[in-house]
């Protein structure tokens, strides 16, 4: 039992990606067991969201591998769609589908493809709803949502699936700061019930709270895998030193009314 | 100040309010500077003469019943023509006792069409798929019969306007699942469907409908043997949803493109396939957007089914021509021409009407 609980659900091996001549992701090696949370830092343009798409193979990517459970993740592959529905993901933008209800973004994955009742699928979505706080919004639009009100909508779609891992590409960084909160108590709830999650974030409270390990990544490389007790206390390298204390003045900035 | 006292509605009853408010109107609109009302008279007045010019000639002078010309004054309009051939000019040739098998089939598409387009009632996807699936090949049977005790009409009887109504639906609903393809293979990341589809919009697009018809009915024959005949509507048909699926294809993949790529990024990562995400996500949310598009292309078909005249279709202006040319009713051109412009105007300023309505209705859809 302790040795299957400890086998890892996600293996990312080698992996390379190039966008033309740009070397995006270079050597990339990270695995997952079930339960653990990772967030994953770095300065723009260092590969992050790239790692995560390429997790559900939104991104091809040209050597190395990424298995999920022991089964092989790429553009090509048979499996590709059923791994996709086992592995959640937030988007940045939350790209809700404009024409549906909050109701049916959320039922339509399990109705379509875990072919569940409308009534049952309906059922669960509400459980879902209440969960990310928003049972009273399911029968609005999403464009009549706020931004935070509809990044929740979009955990709860991605959460219909019941996904074995979820995938957060910087859910917060489109939002205004009052809205950031609400996302990340939901995704800190999401945590400590135990799901697994990769998120992008720079949110480095959330990290320094929930995070089991914390990857810093740049130039499309990992710099720096550490506990977040040891990436806090200035105990890596100093490229990832210069980042924590860039991203805690830009916060200060943003919020000049806490000290 | 004079505005704030009069739009208070307790300021007498609300006939004179109203009367009141069309006079503050117009002199805030017609009348605020002189210029302002130089142009409205000289417009007004211009108005008025064309009216009285006309008025004479149209309504107050012209004949309304009749059954030959000479029954009609010579010095104004003569509408005993229309109203004596109407049978005609909206059934073509079509026997007088198998009248209501057309009948049939329009009621057939209105009753569709109203579903369709009414927000209130139930059952779009089975109205879509009744008009997309079922009715070509329904209202097919009905008309030309052969079938079922139904005796047979051949193609060469129909005509006027059933024809040019016919002609316009067949041409949109034949070419909307044959466009939606092009379009999606368009865009596909599979060379030779994107090459043929390409390929396809681009020779189909380039043409005139003209020279698409006078291509069927001229070169086609050398391409089949000597004496093979080919049903004149058919290929008037054929041609015109070449033509139509080519230019609706096009209004679609701007749709298409016009969709944000995160939508099929979010439908990707829940698990759908190319298929559920098109079917689901894509094409509902394009198909909202070009409404205008649609129905633009709509309005420049029914108006192109004219040029059927080149197989030896009579629909609706080629008939009421032929009538102007009979020896009864000789010379009637003015009469026949004005009532054909009155149908196709209705016709087609009825769909841009409606097509504003749907698109302020799905705004404060998405909105509400």
């Amino acid at each position: 039992m302790v040795l299957a609980a400890q086998r890892p659900i996600l293996e990312i091996a080698g992996l390379n990606k190039w966008f033309g001549a740009m070397h995006a992701l270079r050597d990339i090696d990270l695995s997952i067991t079930a339960g653990e949370k990772i967030v994953v830092c770095g300065p723009s343009g260092s590969g992050k969201s790239t790692i995560v798409r390429c997790v559900n193979a939104l991104e091809r990517y040209q050597t190395g591998e990424v298995r999920l459970e022991g089964r092989l993740v790429n553009a090509d592959c048979d499996s590709l769609l059923s791994v996709r529905r086992e592995v959640g993901m937030v988007f940045q933008s939350f790209n809700l589908f404009p024409h549906l209800s909050v109701i049916d973004n959320v039922t339509l994955g399990p109705r379509k493809l875990l072919k569940i009742g409308r009534e049952e699928a309906e059922h669960r979505a509400m459980e879902l709803l209440a969960r990310v706080r928003l049972a009273d919004q399911a029968r609005k639009v999403p464009s009549q949502l706020s931004g935070g009100q509809q990044q929740r909508v979009a955990i709860a779609r991605a959460l219909a699936m019941r996904p074995k891992l979820m995938l957060f590409d910087e859910p917060t960084s489109a939002l205004d700061p009052e809205m950031v909160k609400e996302v990340l108590d939901v995704m800190m709830s999401l945590a400590h019930e135990g799901m697994t999650m990769i998120c992008v974030t720079h949110e480095m409270g959330f990290a320094r709270a929930v995070a089991d390990r914390i990857v810093f990544m740049a130039d499309g490389a990992i710099q720096e895998t550490a506990l977040p007790e040891a990436f806090f206390c200035g105990d890596c390298c100093a490229r990832a030193r210069q980042f924590i204390s860039h991203v805690m003045k830009e916060r200060l900035a943003s919020q000049p009314g806490e000290p | 100040m004079s505005t704030i006292a009069n739009s208070n509605p307790t300021d007498g009853g609300p006939s004179r309010y109203h009367a009141r408010s069309l006079v503050i109107w117009a002199r805030t609109n017609l009348f605020a500077r002189p210029i302002d009302v130089i142009l409205t008279s000289g417009i007004a007045l211009a108005a008025v003469a064309l009216i009285w010019a006309v008025l004479p000639w149209a309504i107050l002078d012209a004949t309304w019943q009749g059954s030959s010309r000479a029954d009609c004054r010579p010095d104004a309009a003569c509408w005993a023509f229309i109203i004596n051939r109407s049978g005609q000019f909206i059934y073509g040739f079509y026997p007088a006792t198998e009248r209501w098998r057309v009948d049939l089939v329009f009621l057939a598409f209105a009753a569709a069409l109203l579903v369709l387009l009414n927000r209130r009632l139930a059952g779009k996807q089975v109205a879509a798929a009744f008009l997309i699936l079922v009715f070509p090949f329904l209202s097919f049977v009905l008309l030309h019969g052969g079938i079922g005790g139904l005796p047979r009409v051949t193609t060469e009887k129909w005509g006027g306007l059933s024809l040019t109504i016919l002609l316009g639906v067949a041409g949109i609903v034949v070419s909307f699942p044959i466009a939606i393809v092009l379009a999606l293979g368009r865009q596909s990341e599979m060379p030779v469907l994107r090459w043929a589809s390409v390929g396809y919009i681009e020779i189909c697009r380039g043409l005139p409908l003209i020279a698409v018809l006078f291509m069927a009915r001229i070169l086609l024959p050398y391409a089949f043997p000597p004496g093979t005949e080919f049903d004149p509507l058919a290929l008037a048909v054929v041609g015109i949803i070449l033509f139509e699926s080519a230019y609706l294809a096009e209004v679609f993949r701007g749709g298409l493109q016009a969709i944000p790529k995160g939508q099929a990024e979010a439908a990707s990562a829940i698990g759908f396939g190319y298929w559920r995400t098109a079917i689901y996500i894509t094409l509902p949310q394009m198909l909202r957007m070009v409404v205008p598009g649609i129905v633009n292309n709509a309005i420049a078909l029914l108006k192109n089914t004219t040029l059927v005249v080149i197989l030896g279709l009579f629909e609706v202006l080629n008939i009421v021509a032929a009538g102007a040319a009979d020896p009864d009713w000789l010379g009637l051109h003015a009469e026949g021409y004005i009532f054909v412009g009155l149908v196709f105007w209705t016709l087609c300023f009825g769909m841009s009407r409606y097509s504003q309505r749907l698109e302020r209705d799905m705004r404060s859809a998405e909105r509400a």
